[in-house]
């Protein structure tokens, strides 16, 4: 009987697929994007990090965040040509220089079907700021001093003080359901994340896979398209060669994180190697507040002319890196191209340091992480050239937060920085004299940060960053090295996918053949 | 023989005492948790109300001695980063990685058994050779690059085998090389030496002056004899084979307590740390004292009182 039920049941279903597949309309675009094909298939994707958590709160890293854009959204989101496009927002406005209002989207409902409103945008943002939870990321919405309802799809946010980037900021805030939290707890949450996104949680395996499955109730819209695919799996493979054998073998479809020596190697197996579209430059911040050679200007100025940072681009990164005039890259907002960076002029440098009073060249420390090792010895050889001996320090990755925190550093900090869209944050933080990361000063600098973040117009602002990255250039905060790419392995069977501007991984819209 | 194992049981508990201290001390002395568990970029005053909440301002003696007092009930605490129960993620690991160091073992003793014995039997012949040969590679060559070898031959050409993962024996049959490339180098050559020092006592050749044959010889009379340092070496080896599995578990995505560590050394994640060092030892000085048990069944001179 049972059986004769299922036998049923299963070729029922195996007809209305069939059905359902001869007059879908096939569009041959993104599928599921304004209800297209049904998805099908598994898109593996191989990362290098397991997900620190699945809570988006506790998810700090590229690799978490790629499984959060498929379980989560935000009200904004950076479109694919890095501007600020609506998402679970339909719309904002500026009501004044402290008030921003949202229109939600209509319709939206969380995986376990409770509705997407403005009850879950304030629960949202106040779980983040409250001090209880410690989310990493709440002091970046300090600035929010209140979130009020005005009616189920209308939300404001009544800001402390101005805070022009507080927009862009909430790209990086997911929606989470109040009700489910309230009864699952942070604990339980952590371990069935609902969120609104593409897909919904299936597994999480640790250090193994995070299993996902199509939501079919998804609104894509905007930036992510619907679900292409029925599952998507996540699986963690830390070893880079390993990520990259599986490409190769077709185990995963794809990786992120592709070592620039196994490009070629992988770009002749059938696999595409694609550079992010993102903004992520490499510095060398100057510790300039304990007097010596790196107070003087020449100095700071002299060290960029002796770095021939095209020759490192072109050998070391194999083209996926570019020359930086400052700690702006192209998918900076406000990102000035005529604003050069320094040319490579060892004898000039030679010169700059005479001039200082350095004829003989000077000694200083630099502190990196040990991931970094090769691209601080390229670094010190550059400067044995002008007569500044290097000693390098790669450190272990939190001991050299901690250092930088506290300020036990050495006289160059090397690290790289996202710096995709908006760039307040760190420029607030590594640029300006009073950034706890900061060991610059320049007045100036510090008047066009601060003019910044409160610019609201889009257009004036551009203008006040274009003239600090002319002031940054002329007074060095740092050695300027390069914005490098990062790679993406891209299997044959993938169709549909692109980098994010941001450093964010999107399989939604993805298919598979 | 009950005395013993009191005795035993005793040493081992201070040994895990130290070991508790010694890896609590590590930990602090390179980095301040509070600030690796936050993104750069936090402000300090945010990273100072996350240490006073997860009490790491306190003196290191007091969080120790709490740390002891809530271990011993079985409590390390929940991971800094997960908020799971440290030790049950650890323990959740447990089976992956023995699984893991049992293939090593298993393809150990299948290569140095035959080897050290034809080595020892035919001494100076080919096999003799190639049984230094093997040593020599198995003791030299890094087992992390010795894996990248191996998955580029066996699962990116030949395709064989699986490059990662945990599912099912073809899974465990590369890192298993791997894990016992080292350990397996070692015990042919013990083995070999120890056969070759026993093959010339008397009751040898009086076993050939009876008529035996040779395989029997070698198989009744020396190998037995052989076998004590070969099972003692073996029991060494599984420290090394749980340490081995830590690279074998990261290159081939081996979700085994190895890798849990590795992830969570990173991330200054101590209770997790702290789980999984004492999980160790704990296996370490189990597997000793059942050696010190075996001994007695395979020798009957050897006794405990």
């Amino acid at each position: 009987m049972t059986r004769n039920v299922m036998r049923l049941f299963a070729i029922t279903t195996a007809f209305l697929v069939a059905a359902a597949l001869l007059f879908a309309p096939w569009t041959g675009a993104a599928p599921g994007a304004a209800g297209g094909g049904a998805p099908s298939g598994t898109l593996m994707v191989g990362l290098a990090a397991d997900p620190e958590s699945m809570d988006p709160y506790f998810v700090y890293h590229p690799s978490g965040f790629a499984v959060m854009e498929a379980l989560f959204d935000s009200l904004v989101m950076a479109g694919w040509d890095g501007t600020l496009v609506p998402h679970l927002a339909e719309s904002w406005a500026v009501l004044d220089a402290t008030t921003i209002e949202f229109k939600l989207r209509e319709g939206v409902t969380f995986h376990n079907g409770e509705p997407f409103d403005a009850a879950a945008v304030q629960f949202s943002i106040e779980r983040v700021l409250d001090e209880r939870l410690q989310s990493g990321l709440k002091a970046r919405f300090e600035s929010i001093a209140a979130v009020e309802i005005v009616d189920p799809l209308r939300v404001r946010i009544h800001l402390s003080r101005v805070d022009a980037s507080i927009i862009w900021r909430l790209t990086e805030l997911a929606m989470v359901p109040p009700n489910y939290i309230r009864q699952a707890g942070d604990a339980g949450f952590a371990r069935r994340p609902v969120g609104t996104g593409p897909f919904r949680f299936v597994e999480w395996v640790r250090d193994d896979y995070v299993l996902l499955e199509a939501n079919p109730d998804y609104f894509a819209a905007g930036v992510k398209g619907g679900p292409g695919v029925e599952r998507v799996v996540f699986r963690t493979l830390p070893e880079d060669s390993t990520r990259v054998a599986e490409l190769r073998a077709g185990g995963v479809d794809l990786i992120e994180r592709v070592p620039v020596d196994a490009a070629p190697a992988l770009e002749g197996s059938g696999v595409r190697v694609v550079p992010a579209d993102s903004g992520r430059f490499f510095i060398g911040w100057f510790v300039t507040d304990r007097g010596g050679p790196l107070a003087d200007v020449r100095v700071r100025q002299a060290l960029n002319y002796a770095m021939d940072v095209g020759t490192i681009t072109e050998f070391l990164f194999r083209g996926y890196a570019l020359p930086i005039a400052g700690p702006f890259t192209a998918r900076t907002l406000g990102y000035d191209p005529g604003v050069a960076p320094y040319p490579y002029d060892p004898a000039r440098a030679r010169a700059l340091l005479a001039e200082a009073g350095y004829p003989e060249g000077f000694e200083l420390v630099l502190d990196t992480t040990a991931n970094r090792a090769t691209e601080a010895q390229v670094i010190a050889g550059y400067l044995a050239d002008i007569g500044v001996r290097v000693r390098i320090r790669a450190l272990e990755s939190s001991l050299f937060n901690t250092n930088w925190t506290t300020g036990d550093t050495g006289d160059i900090i090397a690290a790289s920085w996202g710096a995709a869209g908006d760039p307040q944050a760190y420029l607030d933080m590594l640029v300006r004299s009073d950034g706890f990361l900061s060991r610059y000063a320049n007045a100036r600098a510090d008047e066009l940060i601060a003019r910044s973040a409160v610019t609201l117009d889009p257009d004036d602002r551009a203008a006040v960053l274009q003239e600090l990255q002319q002031v940054l250039r002329d007074d060095p905060a740092g050695l300027y090295l390069w914005s490098a790419a990062d790679l993406y392995g891209v299997g044959p069977r993938v169709n549909n996918w692109r980098p994010h501007p941001t450093e964010r991984l999107i399989v939604a819209g993805v298919f598979v053949e | 023989m009950w005395g013993f194992l009191v005795r035993r049981g005793l040493y081992n508990v201070f040994v895990l005492l130290g070991v508790s201290f010694l890896t609590f001390a590590l930990v602090f002395l390179t980095g301040d948790p509070a600030a690796a568990l936050l993104p750069l970029g936090t402000p300090p005053e945010q990273i100072d109300s996350f240490r006073r909440q997860m009490g790491f301002d306190r003196p290191l003696l007091v969080q120790y001695a709490e740390f002891l007092w809530k271990a011993v009930q079985g409590d390390f605490g929940v991971s800094l980063r997960s908020r799971d129960n440290a030790l049950t993620m650890v323990l959740e690991r447990v089976p992956a990685t023995l699984k893991l160091a049992g293939a090593g073992m298993l393809a150990a003793v299948l290569v140095s058994m035959p080897l050290g014995i034809l080595a020892a039997a035919r001494r100076g012949s080919w096999i003799d050779h190639l049984a230094r040969l093997v040593a020599l590679l198995g003791q030299t060559i890094p087992g992390f690059w010795l894996a990248i070898v191996l998955i580029y031959i066996f699962s990116v050409r030949l395709q064989w085998f699986p490059i990662s993962g945990s599912d099912g024996w073809r899974h465990l049959v590369l890192p298993a090389v791997v894990i016992a490339s080292t350990p397996a180098a070692g015990m042919t050559r013990l083995l070999r030496a120890g056969l070759v020092e026993v093959m010339s006592r008397d009751y040898v050749r009086t076993a050939y002056a009876k008529g035996l044959a040779k395989p029997v010889v070698v198989a009744r009379h020396a190998l037995r004899n052989a076998l004590i340092p070969f099972i003692t070496m073996m029991a060494l080896q599984v420290g090394y084979l749980l340490g081995g599995a830590v690279v074998a578990e990261v290159v081939f995505a081996y979700p085994g307590m190895g890798r849990l560590a590795v992830q969570a050394i990173t991330n200054r994640d101590l209770p997790v740390i702290q789980a999984f060092v004492m999980v160790t030892a704990v296996l370490i000085v189990t597997v000793n004292l059942l050696l010190d048990i075996v001994y007695t069944m395979i020798d009957p001179r050897i006794r405990y009182e």
